[in-house]
């Protein structure tokens, strides 16, 4: 068994969460699902933060990490940390990098390098790191560099996390593993789910967000590698469900829990 | 020495006359492949004779010839003369196709039936059912397996053996090592690509791909073509769908990438 937690990423429940009625309902089911961490994105914007708080101590349900808003990051920074120390959550995390940084190809990069280091810096003055969630775009590469080693090598690595997700690695035909190295020690959470084969209508197969034991990832040694990194937590995020998303999340809740549980460290017998 | 092949494909604009087609091979063998690889529609405009003796002359290997698995059907007959013709042992039967993939359990059964007889009638002749593995094989099924699983694992294409396509294998999400050594002494092709992520292309997340030529891209090619090697792989075949420059200059890249792979200069 592996000492890693599984969590649920709300991003999966994104659709039930945008009122204060509608998130305590969301973690009272998630937490129903024996599931006692959760990861937030997308939580409607005009639930009160003291809302949110009083339903976490509730439900006595962690936060590991945020998908916070860009503009919130860069000004509104304060008022951000605030709520993630009042939820006890030690990370500020980044979904998306925003187009007027992508927009920019190489300059936008270097660019949000330079952005984010004073937020890096107040953060660790708080005691709690920032969190970058990567696609496939960052493996672009400018001048002979993949954008995403320019993010992992000119960042200052006790600040500047990583958040990397299965299914985007498996996009890209990346070698996980190898890359989970790259950040070891620079990654609390990962986020999973499966990749499944669907076929448009015409006629072209494509890899697609699944429920985690219904697709192709090979999770035993992507758990033993993230085990070895220092990953803490792994967070189930699906972005597409084909049926309801609390059946979704039920489902690979259950595989993944299962997965930890089963799958033995490097040099185990299993 | 490893052996190393063209995707003739790749070169697909170049092959429309026998002549084309005929340039188009010296021009591989000079850039120092070992053999071509091929869709039987690629030979189309060449007689059987002339082309024979052109790539024996040439000193090339076709390492293996694809026709589509209707063929088997309509034309076993051309297909096996082709194959000696060219002195190819590899016979490609594609993939499985629609009309046995989307209709259940049944049709699955009816194409495991025909494909015996295919591998029957090929190992008399002394030639080699090759199935074109790519990636709607890794479509779970309702009772949660592969199609592959079946192919793989069936007695009735027990004398299947496989030409693999790390592309394929990628974008069905699956461990392009995983699948070698399922395939291990079965896999005597292996087609070699890359890929990478095209520049400002991003739409909801995604990010375009594109092939390039061997080494440019973001795939671990070393740990595959190890893996490949362990299981067996007589062939390494280089080529790509789609190039955005100079296609045989893309071969003449991936063939320098594939060298080295193999611990060749």
């Amino acid at each position: 068994m592996l000492n890693i937690t599984p969590a649920a990423q709300l991003f999966t429940l994104r659709d039930f969460i945008q009122t204060p009625e509608g998130f305590a309902d969301a973690i009272r089911r998630v937490r129903e699902m024996g599931c006692g961490t959760v990861q937030f994105s997308r939580v409607g914007a005009s639930i009160p933060a003291d809302f949110i708080t009083e339903v976490l101590r509730e439900y006595d349900m962690k936060v590991c990490v945020t998908h916070s808003p860009m503009q919130r990051i860069f000004h509104d920074l304060p008022k951000l940390i605030e709520e993630h120390k009042a939820w006890g959550c030690p990370s500020v995390g980044l979904g998306n990098l925003e187009n007027c940084y992508l927009d920019d190809g190489y300059e936008g990069y270097c660019r949000f390098i330079r952005d984010i280091a004073p937020v890096v810096d107040e953060l660790k003055k708080n005691g709690m790191t920032f969190a970058y969630h990567s696609h496939t775009f960052e493996f672009v590469e400018y001048h002979g560099r993949r954008m995403y080693d320019m993010l992992i090598e000119e960042t200052d690595p006790e600040g500047f996390h990583f958040i990397q997700d299965s299914f985007w690695m498996k996009y890209g035909g990346l070698p996980h593993e190898k890359y989970m190295e790259k950040v070891a020690g620079r990654m609390d959470v990962l986020h999973a789910k499966d990749y499944t084969l669907q076929l448009l209508p015409l006629g072209r197969f494509v890899g697609e967000t699944g429920t985690i034991g219904e697709g192709n990832i090979d999770y035993p040694p992507l758990l033993r590698a993230a085990a070895r990194t220092g990953v803490k937590t792994i967070a189930i995020e699906q972005d597409r469900c084909c049926r309801d998303p609390f059946d979704c999340l039920r489902d690979a809740f259950a595989e993944l829990k299962r997965l930890i549980e089963t799958t033995e460290e490097e040099g185990g017998d299993a | 020495m490893m052996k190393i092949a063209a995707q003739l494909g790749t070169v697909r604009a170049f092959c429309n006359t026998q002549n084309e087609l005929f340039e188009t091979l010296s021009r591989l063998k000079r850039m120092g492949f070992d053999g071509v690889e091929t869709e039987s529609g690629l030979l189309k405009n060449a007689e059987g004779h002339a082309l024979a003796e052109k790539i024996s002359e040439l000193g090339l290997t076709v390492c293996s010839i694809r026709s589509p698995f209707a063929r088997t059907d309509y034309d076993m007959d051309g297909m096996i003369a082709q194959a000696k013709a060219l002195n190819c042992r590899n016979v490609g039967v594609g993939t499985i196709t629609a009309s046995y993939f989307f209709s259940g359990a049944a049709a699955t059964e009816k194409y495991l039936d025909q494909a015996r007889g295919v591998c029957e009638r090929f190992r008399s002749e002394g030639l080699v059912p090759l199935y074109s593995l790519r990636d709607h094989e890794f479509m779970r099924q309702s009772d949660g397996e592969w199609i592959f699983d079946k192919l793989a694992g069936r007695a009735q294409t027990a004398d299947y053996q496989w030409e693999t396509d790390v592309l394929s294998l990628t974008r069905a999400g699956v461990a392009p090592q995983t699948i070698f050594a399922r395939l291990a002494g079965r896999m005597p092709v292996c087609r070699l690509s890359d890929q990478k992520i095209r520049e400002n292309d991003v739409y909801f997340f995604y990010a375009k791909r594109e092939e390039c030529p061997l080494g440019e891209g973001l795939f671990d090619l070393p740990a595959w073509a190890r893996a490949a090697r362990r299981a067996g792989t007589e062939w390494f075949t280089v080529g790509q769908e789609l190039c955005d420059r100079d296609p045989f200059a893309c071969l003449e890249q991936s063939l320098a990438y594939a060298r080295k792979l193999c611990g060749e200069k």
